[in-house]
């Protein structure tokens, strides 16, 4: 078996080579050795995924690709919370703080990820247990903010836009 | 599994470094107070369940994303492709 995410080049330029589906296409994305970002504890629920990079792709602007390197066929969109929730705040704990070789919490940053539905107004961003990211130290967690209040399932499209919309569209909107 | 029963105020010991006392019963309400080390992660299992499912759910959806259009949109995007 051919690991899809195999290292090239020499240890200082190294980089990993992927290939990933994006929108129904196939694409190859060289990612720098020093853009990996391990997870010492994976996913929740995916324990075994370990290395992940963070992807810039103009198409889905402001959310980014938290890419796995492991299984290349498994990316999660994920978005910046203060779009959405601007006084949106994590805790990090000195446990998390240590396993994310974090010595400043103001070198973190935070994505949530966002689960898409077939139907807008469905889909949601998971603010209860966002990633956290220490870029210099090349490390990440999710970490499950159990006592914030913060959903699980938080709605992105405003509830009732969605149906003004298609009212609007069907002229039952009165002026 | 090992079943104990134990009255309120009563504690249970989990190896050298858990303890778990029972602080009250409502009901069917149970209070409990764990002292555990930091490192180790106390959670509400069903909590655990539901961000597991829900991290499934959006690796599956992020495959197939055709209606992240509309979701992007609701999205206010600072115009900047650096993000806080």
């Amino acid at each position: 078996m051919v690991d899809a995410a195999c290292v090239v080049g020499t240890e200082a330029s190294a980089e990993r080579r992927l290939t990933v589906t994006r929108f129904g296409a196939e694409e190859a994305v060289l990612v720098p050795a020093g853009d990996v970002l391990i997870f010492p504890e994976g996913i929740v629920g995916m324990e075994e995924l370990r290395e992940f990079v963070l992807l810039d792709d103009a198409r889905i602007a402001p959310c980014r690709w938290l890419q796995s390197l492991d299984e290349p066929a498994i990316a999660f969109v994920v978005v910046a919370p203060q779009l959405l929730v601007p006084a949106y705040t994590v805790e990090v704990s000195e446990a998390d703080a240590r396993q994310l070789r974090l010595a400043d919490p103001a070198g973190a940053e935070v994505w949530t990820i966002v689960t898409v539905h077939p139907e807008p107004e469905r889909s949601t961003v998971n603010l209860l247990a966002p990633v956290i990211v220490n870029r210099a130290g090349r490390r990440g967690k999710q970490v499950l903010l159990q006592e914030s209040g913060y959903p699980v399932r938080y709605p992105i499209v405003p509830a009732g836009a969605g149906a003004v919309e298609q009212a609007a569209s069907a002229g039952e909107v009165e002026r | 599994m090992l079943i104990l029963s134990r009255k309120v105020e009563q504690r249970i010991r989990i190896g050298d470094e858990i303890e778990v006392v029972v602080l009250g019963i409502e009901g069917d309400h149970v209070r409990l107070g764990i002292q555990a080390p930091r490192q180790i992660t106390v959670l509400r299992a069903e909590l655990l369940k539901d961000v597991q499912e829900e991290n499934r759910r959006a690796a599956a959806a992020a495959s197939a994303p055709g209606a992240l259009g509309p979701v992007l949109q609701a999205i206010p995007n600072p115009g900047s492709p650096s993000l806080p």
